[in-house]
């Protein structure tokens, strides 16, 4: 199984793709500290994208895949600290450890999601680690 | 290629858990000083309420008044009998009782080791024994730094509502309403316990605390809203004296406790 590539990527296509990732950027900014919002935008953006190119497509399946994985991370960091302020749960050296954890996470997950949106909108095909496999994985299913 | 995926997610996984395992070994609590920062903030926090309320009441200068109350916590500190003849072996230091004339039946603690009565509450308790039980509820608040942890909990939630934006104000009030009511609860019922064990540690009869709580549950609806504001943040009076009991059975089925003799 290779890896899926595309041409002649029209203008319109460049921006719908990397909007998909821009829609995750605006939607972390928006949506903080509930982890969902950012997971929502992006799933609505996909399935509004379902009839698109290939490219934008896969895109949009690449960046709906990357929130998934921070969503149940970031999920299980919220309900830690809403249990800390609403019950007698105390603060530990794991909760931090977990908290700067994802916060690491999170930066490097914003930042390579800007980078990911610029190069798309450059027509380039950028192909994010592991969630690219994931991406051909699951597109080539749906495809069949 | 589904094998090389299949490895990248379990490699990544593998990693995540490693970094994860490593990060939690760390001493951040230390680093960031927590523990030390919530105490001295506490304190510092504990001694300016003290001082507004030193201005604004009027200190009592019965010294019957106050020589009892010392005298309780006292006890409840240094006297052994209980506890496989230890006591509670608890520094009398730590605690700086404040007797404050007013007729509201009230008795609280503060961070920084304040505990401050009203006569109001000295009056209505029939025997040394109740005041004690009172006295040993608002120790344990003292100890276990519950006001430090509820202002912390305040603060952290003040802040989680001014980033969930909104109508903060309203966000604010419903958070802090969810919270501390049950909340509350559990540093009460932890207070009572805890404060019942002190009691039999001291070889004081922890059937006096549950006998107050009788006491608050028996008083009139509308006299308790009005007068008692221990009652009011002090809820369920019938159920917490039945735990007590309960508790009282398991230091030591019908231990027999000396009549507290302190001028009563």
């Amino acid at each position: 199984m290779s890896q899926i590539t595309f041409e002649h990527i029209s203008e319109g296509d460049r921006e719908k793709a990397s909007n998909s990732y821009v829609m995750s950027v605006a939607a972390i900014v928006v949506g903080l500290p509930l982890p969902i919002i950012n997971l929502i935008a992006t799933l609505i953006f996909y399935l509004g994208n379902k009839k698109s190119s290939p490219f934008v497509r896969w895109h949009c399946t690449q960046a709906l895949l990357s929130q998934a994985v921070l969503f149940l991370l970031n999920t299980r960091g919220f309900w830690w600290t809403v249990s800390i302020l609403f019950w007698d749960e105390p603060i530990s050296n794991e909760y931090i450890g977990y908290m700067i954890g994802i916060g690491v996470l999170n930066l490097v997950e914003f930042f390579a999601t800007i980078v990911a949106a610029v190069q798309v909108r450059k027509g380039k095909h950028l192909r994010l680690w592991l969630f690219a496999d994931l991406t051909d994985t699951f597109f080539k299913k749906n495809d069949e | 290629m589904m094998n090389k995926t299949l490895f990248r997610f379990l490699l990544i996984v593998l990693v995540g858990l490693a970094i994860y395992t490593g990060l939690k070994e760390i001493p951040w609590k230390k680093i960031f000083h927590i523990d030390k920062v919530n105490v001295e903030l506490g304190k510092e926090f504990g001694d300016q309420m003290w001082d507004a309320i030193q201005q604004q009441e009027t200190l009592d200068t019965n010294s019957r008044n106050n020589h009892l109350v010392d005298t309780l916590v006292d006890i409840i500190c240094t006297q052994t009998g209980g506890n496989k003849g230890k006591g509670n072996q608890l520094n009398r230091g730590d605690f700086k009782v404040h007797v404050i004339v007013k007729d509201q039946v009230n008795a609280f603690a503060m961070p920084g080791g304040h505990l401050v009565v009203h006569t109001g509450l000295i009056e209505a308790c029939e025997s040394p024994e109740q005041l004690a039980g009172v006295l040993a509820h608002e120790m344990i608040h003292i100890n276990e730094e519950h006001v430090t942890k509820k202002l912390i909990k305040e603060v952290g939630l003040g802040v989680l509502a001014s980033i969930i934006g909104g109508n903060g104000e309203i966000v604010r009030e419903v958070l802090r309403h969810l919270s501390s009511t049950a909340y509350d609860r559990s540093l009460e019922r932890e207070a009572d316990l805890k404060g019942a064990e002190l009691l039999h540690n001291a070889s004081i009869n922890p059937e006096g605390m549950a006998e107050f709580m009788d006491y608050m549950a028996n008083l009139p609806e509308s006299k308790s809203m009005e007068n008692l504001d221990w009652l009011s943040t002090h809820p369920d009076s019938k159920d917490r004296a039945s735990a007590i009991r309960e508790a009282a059975e398991k230091f030591g089925p019908n231990k027999k406790y000396a009549k507290l003799n302190v001028g009563f």
